[in-house]
């Protein structure tokens, strides 16, 4: 018996020993961190030691904006946004690489609330330009119409009206962007572009180094909206 | 027995207090894992003891295999990127409550307790 109680001595020593080495350790540390904390926790220091220094980068250089005080150096800063205005409003013509989408509607019988007789419906076209925009597209058009903030797509009969312009299938979307990047985004399981080759719609994919979209033609005129810009 | 055992455990927590070991925080879920296997060797003892089965090799042999073991099989978890260690958990604290419950058994029957199926002798 002595050996009985020797062993379980020895073994309850050396356990009493790893049990207050273990919460001595986790009260110093009050984070246990397991691996995969650890490595995210060095991603996203990573990252915003990127965005700081990307930070101070762009204070700089507008520092040195503000700076250019002449008359000049204020136009050409003025030009500057103003030019970024009218891309992003979508009132100039633009070029760049990106994919072109067609879509062949064949009429069949429709599923129920659309244009009889065709399988794409108004909602699938935004959805899918909804699906380019996420993505990153720069900007898109759809059968010739630039597609801005105020663009609207509905149907009239077997028309699809967009920027009140009536357009007929087939659809050929442009987009500008990362060719690869928008293309796989429409290509996604489960999106639009899934749905529509399920009920039957031909649609094709292909990738241009240099396409051309045109600028939104309607006139601007704001009836309802004041700006509210006071700086 | 029991006070030995309680005094040693005792013994070695306080010696662990003072110990300047702490263990980096990657390496603390394999301590508490092992912990766990230590236990269950423990409580093996001590079963063994109530049972008249006591084998010195085989609970040291245990003690050390099934803490290495254990935290050897998180560690690997850990590379593969798999949560091994909860085998070793689900499989020592099953075992941990088997032994007590022979252990608690045991007490009753030493402190004289007749179970109630038993007919009383005549």
């Amino acid at each position: 018996m002595k050996k009985a109680y020797l062993s379980m001595a020895t073994i309850s020593i050396i356990l009493g020993i790893m049990i207050s080495v273990q919460y001595r350790s986790s009260l110093t540390d009050t984070n246990i961190l397991s691996r995969d904390q650890w490595a995210e926790i060095t991603i996203q220091m990573e990252h915003l030691r990127n965005q700081h220094d990307a930070l101070i980068n762009e204070r700089t250089s507008l520092r040195n904006k503000i700076a250019s005080t002449g008359a000049e150096a204020q136009s050409a800063v003025l030009r500057e946004l103003l030019d970024t205005a009218e891309i992003a409003a979508g009132l100039t013509p633009v070029s760049g690489p990106g994919i072109i989408l067609s879509l062949n509607d064949d009429p069949r019988s429709a599923p129920s609330g659309g244009a009889p007789g065709y399988s794409i419906e108004y909602w699938n076209l935004l959805m899918l330009i909804n699906e380019l925009r996420s993505a990153g597209a720069d900007a898109i058009s759809l059968n010739g119409e630039r597609i801005v903030a105020t663009s609207g797509i509905g149907n009239s009969g077997s028309d699809m009206i967009i920027n009140n312009n009536p357009v007929k299938a087939p659809y050929i979307l442009l987009a500008i962007g990362k060719p690869e990047t928008l293309a796989s985004a429409l290509r996604i399981k489960g999106g639009q572009l899934e749905a529509l080759k399920a009920s039957g719609v031909k649609a094709r994919i292909s990738q241009a180094d240099n396409l051309e979209i045109p600028p939104y033609r309607e006139s601007i005129q704001y009836k309802y909206a004041r700006s509210d810009s006071g700086e | 027995m029991w006070l030995l055992v309680i005094f040693c455990l005792m013994i070695g927590i306080i010696v662990g207090f003072h110990v300047p070991l702490l263990i980096p925080i990657f390496f603390a879920k394999y301590l508490s894992v092992a912990i766990l296997a230590s236990l269950d060797s423990f409580f093996g003892g001590i079963r063994a003891y109530l049972e008249a089965d006591f084998d010195n090799v085989v609970l040291l042999s245990g003690f050390v295999s099934n803490s290495l073991l254990a935290a050897g099989l998180a560690y690997i978890g850990d590379q593969l990127g798999v949560a091994l260690y909860i085998a070793a958990v689900f499989a020592f604290g099953v075992r941990i409550f088997q032994n007590l419950a022979i252990i608690r058994r045991s007490i009753i029957h030493r402190l004289g307790h007749r179970p109630t199926g038993i007919p009383l002798e005549h």
